[in-house]
């Protein structure tokens, strides 16, 4: 099993200007540069780690695409490089998918590893207003739509599924929309406090209306950046819909450190728990400017 | 009982109710044209297609042993035994997460056949216990140990099961068993099972023992089938080719969707050889006005307030054998009069009048018209005298056919032009003039052309009515429906441009195209508006849309988006042809949900509308917003939206219209 062991944050400048001697063996990132903190990254990655490589989950075909290999998600426990690399994973260009099966792989090979995560000054459309009313946020492009992530794959009709909320409450609505999921019992993560002060309020606002209409009462909360307060609260609906011997379905559509938790805890506990994801695409210009960056060290232990 | 109480209740209602076994008995208003599509009445497979909110599956429930022969009935016909129906929702998310590339093709398809053939026998057994209930004699070798059913039951657990009683818990640890062998993919020992044949071999045994089933027919129908993977398509599929009448394999699934009529087999399944299509809506859209008003009620009634004037109860009207007196014209007056009472619907001449135009403003615009034409001021009474003509004069006058005297000669020539382009004139002067409160959207009867055939939009316009009373008729206390204050247009006019606008911004989160059918509906709806705002009516309400292509699947992104458009009841197609084209390529005409209508401003009537060049339509789904301005600006242009500064006369010369409109 993998748990976080330290957690560093800083100002991103900071961070920078803390460079030194090379730390990493390889690096594992997103492909997409596309906003300030992305590029950052990228820029920062260069710096710390002697190779990097990309990483892209293809769903149609099941497999994971780390640079020019594809793993099949059905041989995730295949080591995909040298033992005793010094890993760090870049979470703010990596989608939920990759995490997860990032994190299943090196837990199967026994690697520790580093997660990094930039937050942004500010999220916000790049679109000018065009169409005179007030909008639904839209920080992202069509996707998939959800789609359950193998292995976590489980029956529904007796779950309970817990959805992590972001900027976009469209997301939640797609869920429910989708007549995928035959459970009527949603409950919710926000993440309070927020990246910065006063962002638990969109958040709240832009999912209103799905909240209200799902009828959840039941509303967890926890820092938008804290993957191990969110690590215990998803261990604790784990564990009460085992009480009820239903199965839980979480589905990360909220801030990446809740992803992070989300992914951790999906390694560690395999059974009983079925993912959701939307496979959404990232606009251009989704965020600007970089804000403070955490990184996650995380040791693996045998259980 | 107050309206606050009563809306809590049918807020808290509005969360879908499905009872675990299935039973919709006294929850299931009976469509007028039920006799029309009797589910059990046809020998060959039915696929069974609705849009969304049309009660697919509530339709199939009502039908199925769950309801014909549920517990609580005080007694069944025996005629109920002729044909049984099964119905299957598959656990689409299970089901979907069965990836063939992951699994591989055969451990896929193995996880998919247990998952089916364990639920069918959870619901071959249901059957046997609710038609057991009614008919114990029957059933009686049921019941002994040394049963046919039993025999065939401990063959397909290996001697798991060893009494009917053990059948639901055995089910539970399947289910509970299949759960734990995809993470890690385990098959050892794993059951291997197909759905086709154990049902057979359940129903051959259960015949057996019961020998009054030997003519009955059995129909299973699988629910939400477009949800599942394409190879499990194919399997039932393969399943419904081979139907019987004795046994046979039926589908549902939402309207437009897209779904394979490939088989196992090299032949791919035809209609109507193979199945036959049927469509849930046409049978609701008859008589959907008293079939939503009847619900509504319903609803009300279910929260606690009942209707005085008549009797709505749910037996009644989940009660196929009561049709004939739900028809009866004074039921259908009282019902309708009921509602009506809560919703009036302002006629378009009322609209015109000074109850709701702002008759100064009116009068202003006459007269610059009269004055613009030199004609004598005392016309500008004897046009006021009639709104309707005014409005028609006001909306009408910089068409190049304008002429005064065709309105004031009067005659038909002149109650035809108004009865075209009065609620259009209306519809511009709201677009126009914010000051205006022109309520063009309120009313039962608009309700209801709104919503045609869904009831869940019918409901929450209603609903969102209801909320706009003020707090103290809200407070006060009332016992029968009766006594609701009607609700007054302009409040039922706000609560249809909230439902609107609420209804618009769900479409972002129907997947997979959310996005694009956001912004195509947004972008749509926005060119539509503009030309509804402009002073320059040279026809009826825009509000149609074409495009010049042939569906020849050149363009597969844009016509799975229009598929989705259309299964999501966002797009509504037609093959009529309003639109006039130069070219032969708009075989298909759309609109927007009328439901959309009041976020826009626009009609909710089919008129008039645009036909897009390709390229134009493909910039409103993807384009940036700089090239959907120029598209407006075109349009804008095209339809002389800036015509209020100078405007043509009748010969086609620009004449100075400055203070008009």
């Amino acid at each position: 099993m993998i748990n976080i062991s330290e957690w560093e944050s800083c100002e991103c400048n900071d961070l920078i200007k803390r460079v030194g001697k090379v730390e990493y063996d390889v690096a594992f990132s997103g492909a997409h540069l596309i906003d300030d903190r992305t590029s950052w990254v990228g820029n920062y990655l260069k710096k710390v780690s002697t190779t990097t490589e990309i990483v892209k989950f293809d769903y149609h075909e099941s497999a994971l695409g780390i640079g020019d290999n594809s793993v099949p998600i059905r041989n995730l426990d295949s080591q995909i490089i040298p033992p005793n690399s010094r890993i760090l994973i870049d979470a703010t260009t990596l989608a939920f998918p990759e995490l997860l099966y990032l994190f299943n792989n090196l837990n199967s090979n026994g690697f520790d590893f580093d997660v990094l995560y930039v937050q942004p000054q500010e999220y916000g459309n790049d679109e000018k207003v065009e169409l005179g009313d007030i909008q639904p946020m839209r920080l992202s492009l069509d996707g998939l739509g959800p789609k359950t992530l193998a292995p976590y794959v489980q029956f529904s009709s007796r779950a309970s599924m817990l959805v992590f909320l972001g900027f976009e409450g469209h997301r939640l609505g797609s869920i429910s929309n989708s007549d995928i999921f035959g459970m009527p019992e949603y409950s919710c993560l926000l993440g309070i406090p927020g990246f910065k002060a006063g962002w638990e309020n969109k958040a709240v606002y832009n999912n209103m209306s799905y909240l209200s209409e799902l009828n959840i009462r039941n509303i967890l909360i926890s820092g938008a950046n804290d993957p191990i307060y969110t690590y215990e609260v998803i261990e604790n609906q784990y564990n009460a819909a085992k009480y009820s011997r239903k199965n839980l379905f979480l589905a990360p559509l909220g801030t990446k450190p809740a992803g992070v938790a989300a992914a951790n805890f999906a390694v560690n506990n395999p059974s009983n728990l079925g993912i959701v994801y939307d496979f959404i695409q990232s606009k251009v210009g989704r965020s600007s400017g970089t804000d403070i960056a955490h990184k996650w060290k995380f040791k693996f232990s045998k259980e | 009982m107050n309206i606050t109480k009563l809306l809590n209740s049918l807020s808290a209602a509005r969360m879908e109710y499905e009872s675990i076994d299935y039973s919709v008995l006294n929850r299931f208003v009976v469509p007028f044209k039920i006799d029309q599509l009797d589910l059990r009445n046809q020998n060959i497979s039915i696929a069974l297609v609705g849009s969304r909110g049309s009660g697919k599956s509530t339709y199939i429930q009502y039908f199925s042993h769950a309801t014909r022969f549920d517990k609580s009935l005080p007694s069944v016909e025996i005629s109920e035994l002729e044909c049984i129906v099964l119905y299957w929702k598959p656990d689409i998310a299970y089901c979907q997460g069965l990836n063939e590339s992951w699994l591989g093709v055969e451990h896929a398809e193995r996880f998919f056949m247990n998952h089916a053939s364990i639920e069918i026998i959870g619901e071959f057994m249901r059957m046997i216990s609710n038609v057991q209930y009614h008919f114990p004699e029957q059933l009686i070798k049921v019941t002994y140990e040394d049963s046919n059913i039993l025999r065939a039951l401990k063959n397909i657990s290996n001697n798991e099961i060893e009494s009917l009683e053990q059948v639901e818990r055995w089910i539970d640890d399947q289910r509970f068993d299949l759960s734990t062998r995809l993470n890690p993919i385990n098959i050892d020992g794993m059951l291997s099972l197909d759905p086709k044949t154990t049902l057979n071999y359940l129903i051959n045994n259960f015949e057996r023992d019961c020998p009054v089933f030997k003519n009955t027919r059995f129909k299973i129908f699988i629910d939400e089938f477009e949800l599942l993977n394409e190879s499990q398509q194919i399997q039932i599929n393969s399943y419904r080719k081979d139907s019987k009448a004795k046994i046979s394999w039926n589908v549902a699934y939402k309207l437009h969707a897209k779904t394979t009529r490939e088989t196992r087999s090299n032949q791919p399944l035809q209609e109507p050889d193979d199945f036959i299509t049927e469509v849930l809506d046409d049978l609701i859209k008859d008589n959907f006005a008293l079939y939503a008003a009847e619900i509504f009620l319903l609803s009300v009634k279910s929260a606690g307030i009942d209707c005085s004037s008549v009797n709505v109860n749910a037996q009644d009207l989940g009660d196929r054998n009561k049709i004939l007196d739900r028809e009866n014209l004074k039921y259908r007056e009282k019902v309708l009069g009921a509602i009506k009472k809560l919703l009036p619907t302002p006629k378009v001449k009322e609209l015109s009048s000074d109850a709701y135009l702002s008759s100064s403003w009116l009068r202003k615009k006459v007269k610059d018209i009269v004055d613009n034409e030199g004609r004598e001021r005392s016309l500008i009474d004897r046009i006021m005298l009639d709104t309707s003509m005014a409005v028609t004069i006001v909306g009408t006058y910089l068409q190049k056919s304008f002429n005064l005297d065709m309105f004031l000669n009067g005659g038909a020539s002149s109650d035809d032009k108004i009865n075209t382009y009065e609620f259009n004139s209306l519809l511009t002067f709201r677009n126009q003039n914010s000051q205006l409160t022109l309520p063009v959207y309120s009313g039962f009867d608009r309700f209801i052309a709104m919503t045609t055939p869904n009831v869940r939009h019918f409901k929450v316009l209603c609903f969102n009515s209801l909320k706009q009373l003020d707090e103290k008729s809200k407070s006060t206390d009332i016992s029968f429906f009766e006594e609701i204050q009607p609700i007054t247009p302009e409040k039922m006019d706000y609560a249809a441009v909230t439902t609107s606008k609420l209804l618009v911004d769900e479409i972002i989160s129907y997947p997979p195209y959310g996005n694009k059918l956001y912004m195509l509906v947004n972008r749509i709806g926005e060119l539509f508006k503009t030309s509804q705002k402009s002073s320059y009516q040279t026809e009826p309400e825009r509000d149609i849309f074409a495009i010049k292509y042939d569906y020849a699947n050149s363009e597969p992104e844009m016509e799975d988006i229009l598929s989705a458009g259309e299964a999501w009841k966002v797009l509504i197609s037609d093959d009529s042809k309003r639109l006039k084209s130069d070219s032969q390529y708009t075989s298909k005409e759309y609109v927007l949900n009328p439901i959309f209508s009041p976020k826009f401003g626009i009609s909710y009537r089919k008129k008039r509308g645009i036909v897009f060049d390709l390229e134009e339509f493909k910039i409103l789904i993807n384009g940036s917003s700089d090239d959907f301005d120029k598209i407006r600006n075109k349009y804008r242009k095209s339809w002389k939206c800036d015509s209020t500064i100078s405007n043509e006369n009748a010969d086609g010369q620009m004449k100075d219209q400055g203070t008009l409109l």
